[in-house]
């Protein structure tokens, strides 16, 4: 049931055109569900993501949009994912995770994305990979001086 | 040689390993095209130069734009390449928060669907493309209110990021 509810959701995605900034129906349709099932809706997501059906514009957008929810239960399921799709075949879905782990501003992200920079193809994303290392950097320098 | 940057909607649009294959046959993806949206024929660019605007100012004018304050990806390219593209253009006002970023604006004029796809091409070819992350972004508004170059209002905006 769930999985054919983000089935028909994907779908619906793929007639969006996303924009940094701007606010999509798909992004506000994932949201909820992600709130509402919990690691049930990341799982469902992860098989569209692995399928041979994904819109890769689509599946950039989810992964930058999970990171937005502040729901704890779902946070190891979520990061399982946004690690996952950082060698994803889709040049776009890694870049929707890469951004995905900028938008969870979490330090224990920054050896993970050491690691990825080093086997990442595209020099636009391994520019912002080490964009992201630096966020990071920098908020646990600052975590650091706070003890 | 002045640089110009152009606002895009997603910078994976604009990855040059995912085009060099069209562009070595002198095409380029359609994706990228959707960042050159016009009307009246114009495109909207701004002139960057760090003796006057630095990129930083302009994505941060331009990331009030939109519903909410966001990743801002950009193509930014020599202004060479309009002549090379054989593309007219004006300084005209732009129509942002920032009044120092709006001096810097330049339209694009009088262009058509062939000139849109050599100016797509070059880009691919010849400029660059990044992001800034909304976490600067935030910042960069921030220090905009707090200097006043930036007008009180967009405090709403942040608050809500």
């Amino acid at each position: 049931m769930l999985v054919e509810h983000m089935r028909i959701m994907f779908e619906r995605g793929a007639s969006e055109f996303f924009e940094d900034g701007m606010d999509s129906d798909f992004a506000q349709d994932l949201i909820h569900s992600v709130i509402e099932h919990g690691s049930a809706a990341i799982d469902a997501l992860a098989e569209y993501l692995f399928s041979s059906k994904v819109n890769s514009d689509v599946g950039s957008e989810a992964l930058r949009r999970i990171a937005d929810v502040g729901d704890q239960r779902s946070l190891a399921s979520r990061w399982a994912l946004l690690q996952r799709s950082l060698t994803h075949r889709s040049s776009r879905v890694r870049d929707g995770a890469i951004l995905g782990f900028a938008a969870l501003d979490d330090c224990r992200a920054i050896e993970l994305l050491k690691v990825t920079k080093t086997e990442e193809p595209i020099p636009e994303l391994r520019q912002l990979i080490q964009k992201v290392i630096e966020q990071l950097d920098v908020k646990h320098g600052e975590a650091a001086a706070q003890g | 040689m002045a640089k110009l940057l152009r606002k895009v909607k997603k910078q994976n649009h604009w990855f040059k390993a995912d085009a060099v294959s069209l562009l070595e046959k002198g095409d380029v993806p359609a994706d990228p095209l959707s960042d050159l949206n016009t009307s009246q024929n114009k495109l909207s660019v701004f002139q960057v130069d760090e003796g006057h605007v630095n990129i930083d100012r302009v994505a941060r004018a331009l990331a009030l734009g939109p519903d909410h304050i966001d990743n801002v990806g950009y193509v930014i390219f020599d202004s060479s390449l309009l002549t090379q593209a054989s593309i007219e253009f004006n300084h005209t006002y732009g129509g942002t928060v920032d009044p120092v970023v709006n001096e810097c604006h330049i339209d694009l004029i009088n262009l058509s669907g062939n000139k849109l796809v050599k100016l797509a091409h070059l880009i691919l070819s010849e400029g660059e493309s990044d992001t800034i992350l909304k976490k600067r972004i935030k910042e960069l508004v921030e220090e905009g209110i707090n200097s006043k170059e930036l007008p009180e209002k967009v405090r709403e905006k942040l608050l809500k990021a």
